[in-house]
């Protein structure tokens, strides 16, 4: 079985919902495929639910086919995460407060996985140990989806997404 | 499945209803994503030519280390950011349009379609006109044109 098949397979069994542009005209240029902790996010069941608008705006940025801006900058809409050969990525909310980080990894360049997210300020310096974890249940996460395929590891931002611009 | 979409515009095209907070917050997030698109991709359009971050600092009067910091992320861009960009990049300046809501075209296909990367559809994506050139009693030419 393909990942192109497991992706189709997990969505038809509601292991992942695939993320549609909340605007009705934009199109769908990257793929975005969401846990139901994540989506969690955008269906009111938790109290992140007032960071709604922003988490929808960048995930239609992604999927879209807009410019995506990767770095450190919290400001950035995403960013590889150290370290780097592992391929996770977040995905940055920052307004309004309190910032959230939403946790994924790429099955090919442009379809992104997002498998968990945390509140930023739990999980303090980016070498603490909840960075750790949360890594950690970002790969568990994976694996348990995907048990017999690796997620992309790429040489440079510009194989996991086109139209990126990095600091 | 797909997920449920909220009928956000609904709640903006209903003149006596409130719009949440999250729609506000929305539409100010895309607003800033649709500009950042623009700009950096006149910007990549620029560097192709072997116009550079140095000389874009130049051109604003910044440091190299600041303008990389401003096109970094939009996140803290004001208006003057965004006029001074345009300016710079484009030598020109954004010619505004309100888009009704009314009239937007919708997608003709959903992620249920079994869309695939493969066939990805061809969309105008960015429909924000940078005015480049201004004669006197024309019409200013904008950035779709010069693509056509």
């Amino acid at each position: 079985m393909s990942i192109n098949d497991m992706l189709k397979s997990h969505t038809a069994e509601g292991r992942l919902k695939v993320y549609e542009p909340l605007f009705p005209g934009d199109p769908m240029i990257r793929a975005l495929y969401l846990t139901p902790s994540v989506c969690s996010l955008l269906e009111g069941h938790t109290k992140a639910e007032a960071k709604k608008g922003s988490i929808q705006s960048i995930m239609d940025q992604f999927v879209s086919g807009r410019v995506v801006s990767v770095g450190h900058n919290r400001k950035c809409h995403m960013s590889l995460l150290k370290p780097q050969r592992d391929g996770i990525w977040d995905m940055r909310v920052a307004t309004p407060l309190p910032a959230i980080r939403i946790f994924g990894q790429f099955a090919e360049q442009d379809v992104f996985i997002a498998l968990s997210w945390e509140y930023r300020g739990l999980l303090g310096r980016a070498i603490s140990r909840p960075w750790k974890t949360e890594i950690r249940r970002c790969k568990a996460e994976w694996r348990k989806l995907f048990p017999t395929y690796n997620s992309m590891k790429g040489e440079s931002i510009h194989e996991y997404l086109t139209d990126a611009h990095s600091e | 499945m797909n997920i449920s979409r909220t009928p956000i515009l609904n709640e903006v095209l209903d003149n006596l209803a409130t719009i949440p907070e999250d729609t506000y917050d929305y539409f100010q997030e895309r607003q800033k994503g649709r500009l950042y698109d623009k700009i950096i991709r006149g910007f990549w359009e620029k560097e192709k030519e072997g116009f550079s971050r140095a000389q874009l600092a130049r051109r604003m009067n910044k440091r190299p280390e600041q303008i990389t910091r401003i096109l970094a992320a939009p996140g803290n861009w004001t208006l003057d950011t965004i006029s001074d960009l345009v300016l710079a990049i484009y030598g020109g300046e954004i010619d505004f349009q309100i888009i009704d809501f009314n009239h937007i075209p919708k997608r003709n296909y959903t992620a249920s379609d079994n869309f695939s990367l493969e066939e990805k559809p061809s969309t105008e994506i960015n429909n924000i006109e940078i005015v480049t050139s201004i004669e006197n009693n024309t019409r200013p030419t904008t950035s779709s044109e010069i693509r056509n």
